[in-house]
């Protein structure tokens, strides 16, 4: 047994904790949030060329064959920092489902695409009837010829705003069974008959709804199997999702640190407010949830990084995910309770961080959700 | 990052020599005994009579420096002993006495360790980590539980020896009438000089005139527990341990190491959590397994949760204390602190599940042959080792909060 991380993995966390200061601080991160596009291509470009989009590619499409913890030190970092952007849609979630399904043309043409920042991807899964599994998928694609014509609604779409293309989750068929006759498109955003709109809401962060309206795709542009594409999501689900347990516990760090110091340093009655225990019950209830959400987010890298058995990987990223959601959110919660108006002024960050953790509370499964994907795990 | 131990064929041989051991003094049938309160004396003296065998081998304290009695082993070899005592513990055929390897005695060494003179160390260390030795830790008083720094109890010199008045309660473990070799008892020896300079510890032989030993009727504990008086109980002066007046530091290093600041092992499977949620799988309610209804299935992954959460944090304190991860000052108490609050929801989720099945340990009803009573009973009972607002204080100082925060701030 060793907790430690490797020499590679401290040379990364090192890096990205210095770029991050250097080029993201929070000012930052508020302006690109104002922004309508929610993106910076200055910090996009940079981060492409310090490798972090395809690192986790193997080596043939542009990646350096990272391991999913060498990436989770980076995406912690980048939730400390709260870095806005496609990062994880594009290159981790979207990256990961065409490594695992794409046709090796497919990947030759995407992956390094990805990679390099050429091309931002975005995945279009939930519907009006919202919800992660898949009796919630019903944008139908029938076949036509040599393509397929797409028509219905995805709604709360992330970063479709700035995305070239979405991969687009949509029913092919229908049989008793809701997980059969799903398959995966790539869809270009300029499409006709596709439109999407950014649905607003201070809240609700660069959520999108996307219109199908008659879309022809062509048949080339089917990601997998047809009619199989639901159970060949849940590798790259749980690879992505792992990832972004990493991110939400960086965000949950700084939650944490930013609230004891505001704590040591906000004089009431004489004294600083940390010496109220009350105050104190706040800050220990974020150490509790960060330090759950980090050691079942480490140990979910470390069964998908040394390929245990699925029933183990499933249970161990659902796990996470619930507990981690959960933190985020109560971190967030937390830090305002101990904040109190200076918390609510745009003028300091921890608003940032708690609209935040809100998206990313439901983000590919809610805790509740992802506690009976546990359950099925554990097979009650 | 590895989760997972690994060991080499030497210590896999160990192991072998460990089970052997274990195998040869063990029950050959399953204990039905879950309450600790009540446990029978004959039980107890064969756990005593196994801690001594460990003792002579080393593995009672394994942790501990061999020249005083411990067995100066690695933490690979600690970890195989672990396993193994957790391993027949799960199996229910070892004593309950006997916890394996650091047991009480040990972890009263270590306010010795570190502030007893060379003469005392060679004195009471070998008994203490050879478990020939068998005490309880006389900290708290009937008007000094959390504030245990405002103890009563007074130890006046006299020649050779202190003579030592005052009451501890809710003490020691063994069942009656078996009595404690010493008593570990922290006394007022300069009522004049401020708090937390006028304490000082003792080990007082069990046996002197003077004490009296009342057994205590509680609702449930981790052991039978006891009140002890001493009426001027003439203990002898190399009786004391470390300096007069320093006894409040000596008291405060035991209380770090029982609060499991070094991390534990404790095995994947076989927790009671997972015992129960085996249960549910295998008992039928109206035709269907209890598992099968959704409300109860997310009782079921929360308590899991918790379970792994306890599970990994020790591995967290366990890489900490190794050095393979930076040291953050507040691991310790929040593992004490997290058991604490998970003991309650344990409970509450028993009777949300089992209604009133999880209160009756009727011998032909009772549930996981009475554990799920005992746990609805000790739900109740938090304050062990220190109330659950002891350890957020401890947590918070080590969060930098309270005192260090007023002192930042000027």
């Amino acid at each position: 047994m060793d907790l430690s991380l490797t020499e590679t993995q401290e040379m990364l966390r090192n890096t990205a904790r210095d770029f991050l200061k250097r080029e993201c601080p929070w000012t930052t991160v508020k302006e690109i949030d104002e922004s309508e596009t929610g993106f910076s291509p200055d910090l996009w470009g940079k981060i492409a060329e310090l490798g972090w989009l395809g690192m986790i590619f193997p080596e043939e499409y542009g990646g350096m064959d990272s391991t999913l913890t060498d990436l989770a030190v980076i995406y912690e970092e980048m939730g400390q920092a709260l870095l806005p952007g496609p990062y994880f849609s594009s290159a981790m979630l979207c990256g990961s489902i065409i490594h695992e399904l794409g046709t090796d043309e497919q990947k030759k043409q995407l992956l390094p695409a990805i990679a390099q920042g050429e091309k931002i991807l975005t995945l279009a899964l939930t519907e009006p009837d919202y919800g992660w599994g898949p009796e919630c998928i019903h944008l139908s694609a029938t076949p036509n010829g040599g393509s397929f014509v797409l028509n219905g609604t995805k709604r709360f779409v992330h970063d479709a705003q700035i995305a070239n293309q979405l991969l687009c989750v949509a029913r092919t068929g229908e049989s008793s069974n809701p997980a059969d006759g799903i398959t995966l498109f790539l869809v270009d955003k300029e499409s006709a008959g596709l439109s999407s709109r950014n649905l607003s809401g201070f809240l609700g962060e660069k959520l999108n709804e996307v219109t199908f309206n008659s879309v022809e795709v062509p048949a080339a542009n089917v990601l997998g199997e047809v009619d199989k594409g639901w159970s060949a999501l849940n590798n790259p689900f749980n690879r992505a999702i792992v990832i972004l347990c990493a991110y939400m516990v960086g965000g949950c760090q700084h939650l944490l640190d930013r609230t004891i110091e505001y704590a040591q340093t906000r004089i009431q009655f004489g004294r600083p407010i940390a010496a109220f225990q009350w105050v104190q019950g706040y800050i220990i209830g974020q150490a509790n949830h960060l330090e759950k959400a980090r050691w079942l987010t480490y140990e979910a890298l470390w069964k998908m990084d040394t390929d245990k058995p699925q029933r183990e990987q499933d249970e161990a990223v659902s796990l996470a995910k619930a507990v981690t959601s959960d933190a985020f959110h109560e971190c967030g919660h937390l830090g305002h309770e101990v904040h109190a108006g200076v918390g609510v002024d745009k003028k300091y960050p921890l608003y940032l961080y708690s609209k935040k953790a809100k998206t990313l509370y439901s983000y590919l499964g809610d805790p509740y959700f992802h506690r009976m994907r546990v359950a099925q795990a554990l097979e009650l | 990052m590895d989760f997972e131990f690994h060991y080499t064929e030497e210590q896999e041989e160990f192991r072998k020599e460990v089970r052997a051991f274990i195998e040869e003094n063990a029950y050959k049938e399953p204990l039905t005994v879950v309450d600790p309160m009540i446990i029978p004396p004959e039980m107890w003296n064969k756990g005593r009579e196994i801690q001594r065998k460990l003792g002579a081998k080393g593995w009672y304290a394994p942790g501990y420096p061999k020249e005083y009695g411990g067995g100066g082993m690695d933490r690979e070899h600690r970890a195989v002993l672990a396993e193994e005592f957790a391993r027949i513990r799960l199996e229910r055929r070892w004593p309950v006495a006997s916890a394996g390897s650091t047991e009480v005695s040990a972890i009263h060494s270590s306010g010795l360790m570190a502030f007893g003179t060379e003469e005392q160390k060679r004195r009471f260390l070998p008994r203490l980590l050879k478990g020939e030795w068998y005490g309880f830790q006389a900290f708290t008083e009937p008007d000094a539980g959390t504030d245990e720094a405002s103890m009563k109890s007074t130890a006046v010199r006299d020649g050779d020896v202190y003579v030592v008045n005052g009451t501890k309660v809710f003490v020691g473990h063994s069942p009656p009438p078996i009595h404690p070799d010493y008593l570990y008892w922290p006394a007022v020896t300069d009522p004049t000089a401020p708090r937390h300079e006028n304490i000082s510890a003792f080990f007082i032989p069990g046996d002197l005139p003077g004490i009296t030993y009342t057994p205590l009727d509680l609702i449930a504990a981790e052991g039978s527990k006891w009140e002890v008086t001493c009426e001027d109980v003439r203990c002898p002066a190399e009786c004391l341990i470390g300096e007069e007046n320093k006894g409040w530091l000596v008291t405060q290093a035991t209380l770090a190491a029982e609060h499991g600041g070094g991390g534990v092992i404790i095995p994947q499977r076989g927790s009671l959590v997972l015992r129960f949620i085996d249960y549910c799988k295998k008992t039928l309610r109206n035709g269907q397994p209890i598992s099968k209804d959704p409300a109860i299935q997310d009782i079921l992954v929360q308590l899991y949760i918790e379970d792994r959460v306890t599970r990994l944090w020790g591995l967290r304190n366990f890489a900490m204390a190794q050095g393979q991860i930076p040291r953050v000052r507040y691991t310790g108490t929040q593992t004490a602190l997290h058991n604490k609050r998970f003991s309650p929801q344990l409970g509450k989720a028993f009777m949300d599940i089992l209604g009133p099945h999880c209160l009756i340990d009727d011998p032909e009803l009772k549930i996981l042959i009475g554990e799920v009573e005992h746990q609805v009973r000790l739900a109740d009972v938090t304050h062990i080792g220190g109330t659950p607002e002891t350890q957020q204080i401890m947590m918070s100082r080590g969060l930098g909060l309270g005192r260090g925060a007023a002192r930042n701030a000027g």
